[in-house]
């Protein structure tokens, strides 16, 4: 059974009686335990909002999110309160998510004197200087300020946080975009000896391919508020079938500079999530586009176990089709 | 991976204790200045000998120019000007210092009730506005006449006036820092409401609000010299920078201008002596710059 399971999730907002913005448009992902599920995004798809939905800090409009069994919106706010040691976020600006006025010990201890899990103060202490030590840092960091530290050892700072409380699932909301690339690499490592250590699960959403890659055991593409794609990471990258995750993964960055990834275009802009297209999202902008394609709304549709594509074309043209078109 | 914070150096780099010290003597400098000069006005205003009683005219010296007996001069009734300047201070400085810290007691809660969203926000935010559009000064005067000319309403009439700035700057404040990832993340690990509000939104504003105080104590300073140039609140014998203005302002045209001008003096420097300190508070409370 899934740790957590966010199941036909829509999520709209509106600012005063401005247009309605719909950020997440029937998303259901479900993340088994010690498993790391990849969320991949452009900027205004909605992930980090299905981060915050994963973590009860939003109520979804329709549909429901689980944990360990429990629809988060059903519980009281006490029993919400209580499992937020059990679910747990480290957040993409590590500076602005540490409370500046605060010691890096007390902002490590915080969760643990929230959920009141120690009586004594010196076994908060105790338990904060482990959690600055599992994160590789000096516990001698404790009486400093997050003001002091570098960015990727307040990201440490961030994670330490997150992991006192010994959570089973941590939103990991771009914890690296911010920050330089060879930190970027430590916190990925330490994220992942940490998941191995204690078994955690991870919901990691980033718009860094390479980053989700690293780290995912399963990705799910996310364009529009919808999830246009999902499959194991291996799978993915192999034999993306979607036009969106093409276009994605062949706009990376090879890691070879004389192999040249050939590049599959989309047309246009991303639209305006507060007017979404009535067919596919991607009509409008997809080289295999039908007419069919712009009628009516596309589901996600397994092509083979664990692999699950929203395109009404999945069938119709094979990838080597598809690139020979595209030369033209 | 056996790299780890060892190559993220700490960007505290440790200085000797002496080139520390002056660079924070420096970036103080202003704190300091004001510091010492209110605390001297003070000192000087219970501690420093006299060399006329400033409660006992001279009949025989009226409005004598700065000499070197009366180093300030006398006023009309030969009340020695630089001992009334001097002790002037025991009523004045107290006063506007209590008052700023009254308003910030009663203006801190108001401005949080403030920054809260749906009615009661809404409701304190409006009777704000329609306090507001009282003359504030003329409030004031209406306090202390109809109430008597007591200290404490000096104060209430002071701490009155000045609860709508920190209102208003706690509300601004506090709805910035609502908003920011932090406080976001404090909800996220569970926080409640009142550990929101004293643990994170509050100490954020801690410094902004210490300095208010001074700025409040120094508006609160032209106050009280305002009440008692119209005659009311500190009123003569009792000696008030305010009261001193009041009393050489006629003698000013026929030329005597030392009666209102070493008050007036005083009341400049002690205003400058809070406004440095409200920017030194400022600053020290700055959580953007380092402690080196």
């Amino acid at each position: 059974m899934s740790l957590l399971s966010i199941d036909n999730v829509i999520k709209t907002f509106q600012r005063g009686r401005g247009p309605i913005i719909h950020a997440v448009n029937g998303v259901t992902i479900n993340i088994a335990e010690g498993e790391t599920y990849g969320l991949i995004g452009e900027s205004g798809s909605g992930k980090s909002t299905v981060g915050r939905l994963a973590m009860g800090l939003l109520e979804p409009d329709s549909g429901s999110v689980r944990f360990d069994g429990k629809v988060l919106s059903d519980l009281s706010r006490s029993a919400r309160r209580k499992l937020r040691s059990d679910m747990t976020v480290v957040f993409q600006e590590p500076y602005e998510s540490l409370n500046p006025r605060m010691t890096v010990g007390s902002i490590v201890a915080e969760p643990l004197v929230i959920q009141g899990l120690e009586d004594s103060r010196s076994a908060v202490r105790d338990r904060a200087f482990r959690a600055l030590e599992s994160v590789q840092l000096e516990p001698s960091l404790a009486k400093r300020h997050p003001r002091d530290l570098s960015g990727g050892q307040q990201q440490r700072v961030g994670i330490a946080r997150a992991i006192i409380t010994r959570p089973r699932f941590i939103v990991l909301d771009e914890p690296t975009s911010s920050l330089d690339v060879s930190v970027q690499a430590q916190i990925l490592t330490l994220l992942s000896e940490l998941q191995s250590e204690y078994g955690l699960s991870y919901l990691f959403i980033s718009h860094d391919i390479h980053t989700v890659e690293w780290i995912s055991d399963r990705i799910g593409i996310m364009y529009l508020g919808q999830i246009s794609e999902t499959a194991p990471t291996t799978t993915l990258f192999d034999n993306p079938n979607h036009p969106y995750t093409r276009a994605l993964l062949s706009a990376r960055l090879s890691p070879d500079p004389t192999v040249s990834i050939e590049r599959f275009m989309l047309g246009r802009e991303i639209p305006n999530p507060t007017q979404l297209p009535a067919g596919c999202f991607l009509s409008g902008r997809c080289p295999m586009e039908i007419d069919k394609c712009s009628e009516s709304p596309v589901e996600l549709e397994a092509v083979s176990v664990n692999h699950r594509v929203a395109c009404i074309r999945v069938g119709d043209i094979d990838s080597e089709d598809l690139t020979a078109n595209l030369r033209e | 991976m056996s790299d780890h914070s060892a190559i993220e150096p700490t960007r505290v780099a440790s200085r000797g204790t002496w080139s520390a010290t002056r660079a924070v003597l420096r970036r103080q400098a202003g704190l300091i200045i004001g510091g010492s000069l209110l605390s001297g006005f003070i000192l000087a205003a219970f501690f420093m000998p006299l060399p006329f009683d400033p409660m006992m005219p001279d009949p025989a010296a009226v409005l004598k120019p700065p000499n070197s007996d009366h180093w300030f001069g006398t006023d009309r009734f030969g009340f020695d000007v630089l001992a009334r300047t001097v002790v002037s201070a025991r009523l004045d400085l107290p006063l506007a210092i209590g008052g700023a810290l009254l308003s910030m007691v009663i203006g801190i809660p108001l401005g949080l009730m403030a920054s809260t969203k749906g009615r009661i926000g809404e409701a304190v935010m409006r009777g704000l506005d329609a306090f507001q559009a009282f003359p504030l000064l003329i409030l004031a005067v209406a306090i202390v006449t109809l109430r008597g000319n007591e200290i404490e309403n000096v104060v209430l009439a002071i701490a009155i006036i000045n609860i709508p700035r920190f209102m208003r700057i706690v509300r601004s404040e506090v709805l910035s820092l609502r908003e920011s990832r932090f406080v976001e993340a404090a909800v996220a690990f569970g926080a409640t409401r009142s550990r929101v509000m004293f643990r994170h939104l509050l100490p954020n504003v801690s410094g902004i609000i210490l300095a208010l105080v001074s700025l409040a104590a120094a508006h609160a300073i032209i106050v009280i010299a305002a009440l008692s140039f119209i005659g009311v609140g500190i009123v003569p014998p009792e000696a008030s920078w305010g009261a001193m203005i009041q009393s050489g302002a006629g003698n000013i045209v026929s030329g005597q201008w030392w009666v209102s001008v070493f008050p007036g003096l005083a009341v400049v420097i002690a205003i400058v002596s809070l406004h440095l300190v409200a920017d030194g508070l400022e600053k020290t409370f700055d959580t953007s710059l380092s402690d080196a």
